[in-house]
């Protein structure tokens, strides 16, 4: 539908990484003709473009802009992801994954673990993930897409192990084409209005000026618009989540097998990535520099790599936090340049997502922006950020490693009191506290908490009641009703290698 | 492996005070929980305005939970004299002529949300009546059509849901005969006094006429807003909605004529609001209104509708701020006690029941549990509050002596929120542990008249989608009619043939 001959609105995307492009693309093919979109980017400087795992969200995403998830696959390189192997984080040699999937059925509306758990204290349950799909899936290398039914083969879901520095320029292509326009150019002031604040130009190196009525500010840590210009305030998270840098190094694959998953594998002041792509697996030390300084970080990450590597170590920092307002005037920062989380559990390009979204929502039609559309965009981005955050904190803090000076900081942290509220009621009743907006729901919660070995001493008094040989036999045939059904599905890299149009050329 | 998660004990028993169909219902459903457990009954003094007990309608949400407790809609519609409720048309709220209709579910999920803000788009006045024919539960009532959905989900009717009536007395005999099945207790004495114990939780509850005393290890307050247990415990204090919501007096008429009707009207009155319920067994009609008008002008609006003899009652609007205190848990009336709009107070009784079931406490209650149980239903009253407040948001009849009241009203912030998002963006915001779906709430607030303007997501759809979106409706709602009889010729079908 036309907006009737009234004058687009300008919106400038600056920073032409992962979330400029994003955006950019999000909001030219959203928004249509009432909408011009500008992005500016300059080839001197370089994009973070890590995030090389990402969560289900993103499929909507890209296939609500009408890419084909193919075309998709085959320029980023991407293969299947099932979930996060987690190693080493509630202790030294465990290990587990948290699926995009469940746990088991809920019976008589009493949640599976707390089945599980009466039934595991009998010794009539094997571990957890026998009873999960996306599990048993992931462990067995095996991957087809859920079923659209409410069948077993329904019960996990998916996203994608990708090359970053791959997506960023594939939505550029996508962009282009979908008339978003690209300006080289370094910014060097940039420019408001004297009485309202707004920012109003930016002025390139180039002697460019570069009007709009609406700035998208994807310009990473710096946060030049949303930070600099309009200074939005920060707020650290160091202090839960104290890594701030890593170390990069992507590796040639040492074995045919393509893991469906991504693996965190828990390191003495941090955690390394291990991302398995279609021709190459990504490597990376998420680390705190407080406890390990950058060159131990990159010989632990050379050391720690199976096949040969593809390029020299490469570090990157960052700090955890995020700004108290990531809409002000009308700047709406998106991406690194309104806040950053470790990704530890693959969410950086998910909040990009997210903030696009909301933004989408809550575009101002007549290009006038209301104090509530900010407030509501800057609720809802708390709520996202700080749901997560907890989380976050929880994989470090839900451990009784105290082998290194970074453990024991961790372990022995205060954590927010959102987050022991949470702990102390799922110790007490193996509950947990229920949201169903933002990221990371019971199944989450769950999946961690018993991964990194935090039992509840109370379970719902319910599970007492049914006949300990009838719950063992149906555990049982759960656990047999999986196996059959993974069984039948084919190994990931068949399954990415059945059609061709999702290959990437073997470089 | 450092820890023993054990099952906690389980409760020994539990006490219902209230033996309306909330109190009746509660009992089955812990019973059914804790089969090993001693579920009593006893009866409260009678409080015309416990509505959740009073009146025989619910929400969709009761459906699920009959379900999941075994109570048939089958066994509702041929012993209880159910019937559906596909859609509610509210008359005269943005204009005397005004009229909306608006139902429940979340519609064809093929035409999204999208498609809702460009309904609003291209809506004009003069083509507002044929808009509303394109949603399938709104062709059926007009077209009197409708059988319930069998389960297959390609069916046209598998979208649509629906909310019940029925007679209460028979459905409160269904529910007795069913408790008595599972060896549900009950004492026919009125509560007199409680015991405590040292900590201030209810040890007993001592009956009336020297009857002797019930011990439990938890009790239910189902007893409506008279909280006769809630009333007794320190720590249950009440959050006043008398600011955000105008009605404070309501009539029950006594049951009218039978009707057999797919929908349910709200009515604006210059004095208050008339909600008529159909009904098999007769027409239930209800006339809400503020204290400082004349109850016989409330009364004559009713005696205009068609009713006799009306019950009068007043609640104090508001909802416990902490529904759960010691081992005392409000449900319904108890919890909240508000104006009666379309079977809400007994859907908020159920929902709250089912949060129950999902926390159900052990013998000892867990502080931490009892606090998640009430912040959860903090959040179900607050939006609930929030929902009623929508009624009032844009009254279109200026002058009158309720408008003049409901102009002193005060929004909450969150109801500011939504109104804003609703009129400005065509957006919902979500609320959690809302009565409602966003979906649902979004069609209410058009209904009601509170336009929206389309999102620009809208109105970036192209035309020739648009068109595409519109098309698909209209052949959803006509293979909906297509596809049921007439909703009498049902009823007749099912029922059991006299003398057979």
């Amino acid at each position: 539908m036309s907006n009737g001959g009234a004058k687009p609105i300008h919106v400038i995307v600056l920073g032409g990484g992962t979330a400029g492009w994003m955006a950019a693309t999000g909001v030219a093919v959203m928004l249509g003709e009432q909408v011009r979109v500008t992005l500016v980017e300059s080839e001197d400087i370089g994009i973070v473009g890590v995030g090389e795992a990402t969560l289900p969200h993103l499929r909507s995403f890209v296939e609500s802009l009408g890419i084909n998830e193919s075309d998709f696959m085959r320029e980023t390189h991407a293969t299947y992801k099932l979930g996060i192997d987690f190693r080493d984080f509630g202790k030294i040699g465990d290990s587990y994954i948290h699926p995009f999937g469940s746990f088991g059925e809920e019976l008589a509306g009493i949640s599976f673990h707390h089945y599980w758990l009466a039934a595991q204290q009998r010794g009539d349950a094997g571990p957890i993930s026998d009873y999960s799909m996306g599990v048993a899936a992931a462990l067995a290398n095996r991957f087809r897409p859920p079923a659209n039914d409410q069948t077993l083969g329904s019960t996990y879901g998916y996203a994608y192990q990708f090359d970053a520095t791959l997506f960023g320029p594939y939505m550029r292509t996508f962009a282009l084409s979908k008339g978003v326009e690209r300006i080289e150019g370094k910014v060097i002031e940039v420019q408001k209005d004297s009485e309202t604040g707004n920012v109003t130009t930016l002025l390139l190196d180039n002697g460019q000026r570069v009007n709009g009525d609406l700035f998208v500010d994807c310009s990473g840590f710096r946060s030049m618009l949303l930070g600099e210009a309009v200074g939005a305030e920060w707020e650290d998270w160091s202090h839960w989540l104290p890594c701030d840098r890593a170390v990069a190094m992507p590796c040639a694959a040492a074995s045919e097998i393509i893991e469906p998953y991504t693996r965190a594998i828990a390191m003495p002041a941090g955690w390394r990535w291990r991302i398995p792509l279609q021709h190459r697996v990504g490597n990376g030390y998420v680390y705190a520099s407080s406890f390990v300084d950058d060159d131990k970080a990159a010989d632990a990450i050379v050391a720690a790599v199976e096949g040969a590597s593809l390029a020299d170590p490469r570090i990157l920092k960052f700090r955890a936090g995020r700004r108290k307002n990531s809409f002000v005037k009308n700047v709406i920062g998106v991406g690194l340049a309104s806040g950053f989380l470790e990704p530890l559990e693959s969410t950086s390009i998910y909040l990009a997502q997210m903030a696009i979204t909301y933004l989408i929502e809550l575009f101002p039609k007549d290009g006038k922006i209301e104090n509530a559309d900010r407030a509501e965009f800057n609720r809802l981005v708390d709520m996202e950020y700080d749901r997560i955050r907890d989380f976050l904190i929880l994989h470090y803090h839900a451990t009784t490693r105290d082998d290194s000076p970074f453990w024991d900081h961790v372990r022995t942290m205060q954590v927010p009191d959102s987050l022991a509220g949470k702990m102390e009621l799922w110790k007490r009743t193996g509950r947990i506290a229920k949201y169903s907006e933002g990221l990371f729901y019971d199944a989450s919660w769950i999946a961690v908490f018993l991964g990194q070995n935090i039992l509840p001493n109370g379970i719902d008094p319910r599970v007492s009641v049914p006949d300990p040989g009838g719950m063992a036999r149906a555990l049982s045939s759960l656990k047999h009703a999986i196996d059959m059904e993974v069984a039948t599905m084919p190994d990931h890299r068949a399954y990415l290698h059945s059609r061709s149009e999702r290959l990437a050329p073997q470089l | 492996m450092n820890h023993a998660a054990q099952p906690r004990e389980l409760p020994h028993a539990i006490l219902v005070v209230g033996d309306g169909q909330v109190g009746v219902l509660t009992a089955i459903a812990l019973r059914q929980a804790l089969p090993t457990t001693t579920v009593t009954v006893i009866p409260s003094p009678a409080d015309h305005a416990a509505f959740a007990d009073r009146i025989g309608t619910a929400m969709p949400f009761t459906n699920r939970l009959h379900d999941r407790l075994g109570i048939s809609e089958m066994d509702l519609v041929q012993r209880a004299g159910a019937s559906h409720r596909l859609v509610t048309r509210y008359r005269g709220w943005a204009s005397e002529t005004h009229e909306g209709i608006s139902g429940y579910g979340s519609g064809n999920p093929a035409l999204g949300n999208a498609f809702t803000g460009h309904f609003e788009a291209v809506r004009s006045p003069g083509r507002a009546a044929e808009a509303r024919i394109l949603t399938p539960a709104a062709a059926l009532a007009a077209t009197g059509r409708f059988c319930p959905p069998d389960g297959d989900p390609n069916s046209p009717l598998a979208t649509i849901d629906y909310a019940l009536r029925w007679n209460v007395e028979a459905y409160r005999n269904l529910l007795i005969a069913k408790a008595m099945q599972l060896g549900i207790q009950y004492a026919p004495k009125f509560p007199a006094d409680v015991q405590y114990s040292e900590r201030g939780d209810i040890d007993a509850v001592i009956l009336d006429d020297n009857a002797g005393a019930i011990a439990a290890d938890l009790f239910i307050d189902c007893s409506g807003p008279m909280r006769w247990l809630m009333s007794r415990m320190d720590g249950a204090t009440l959050d006043s909605w008398r600011e955000n919501l105008p009605c404070d007096r309501v009539l029950i008429a006594a049951p009218g004529e039978p009707v057999l009707a797919l929908e349910d009207r709200m009515t604006l009155t210059p004095h208050g609001w008339l909600n008529e319920i159909g009904g098999r067994d007769g027409v239930q009609r209800i006339f809400a209104f503020p204290a400082s008008l004349d109850s016989a002008d409330a009364e004559a609006h009713l005696i205009g509708a068609g009713a006799s003899a009306a019950i009068a009652a007043a609640i104090h609007p508001g909802a416990l701020v902490r529904p759960f205190v010691g081992n005392v848990v409000a449900l319904g009336d108890a919890a909240a006690s508000f104006e009666p709009i379309g079977g809400t107070n007994l859907d908020l009784a159920h929902r709250q029941l089912s949060l129950l079931l999902e926390l159900l406490p052990g013998r000892n209650v867990e502080p931490r549990e009892r606090e998640e149980y009430n912040r959860r239903a903090e959040l179900m009253a607050s939006s609930l509050r929030d929902w009623l407040t929508s009624h009032y948001a844009a009254l279109g009849m200026p002058g009158t002596p309720f408008t003049a009241r409901v102009s002193q009203l005060t929004y909450s912030p969150s109801f500011n929120l939504l109104i804003d998002m609703h009129r400005r963006h065509g957006r919902m915001p979500f609320f959690e542990e809302a009565p409602v779906l966003p979906s649902e709430w979004s069609a209410m607030l058009l209904a009601l008249g509170i336009s929206s303007s389309p999102s620009a997501h809208a109105l970036a759809q192209s035309a020739e989608r648009n068109r595409s979106l519109t098309q698909q409706a209209e052949n959803a709602a006509r293979a909906a009619v297509d596809a049921a009889p007439p909703y009498g010729e049902w009823l007749e079908s099912v029922l059991p043939q006299p003398g057979v």
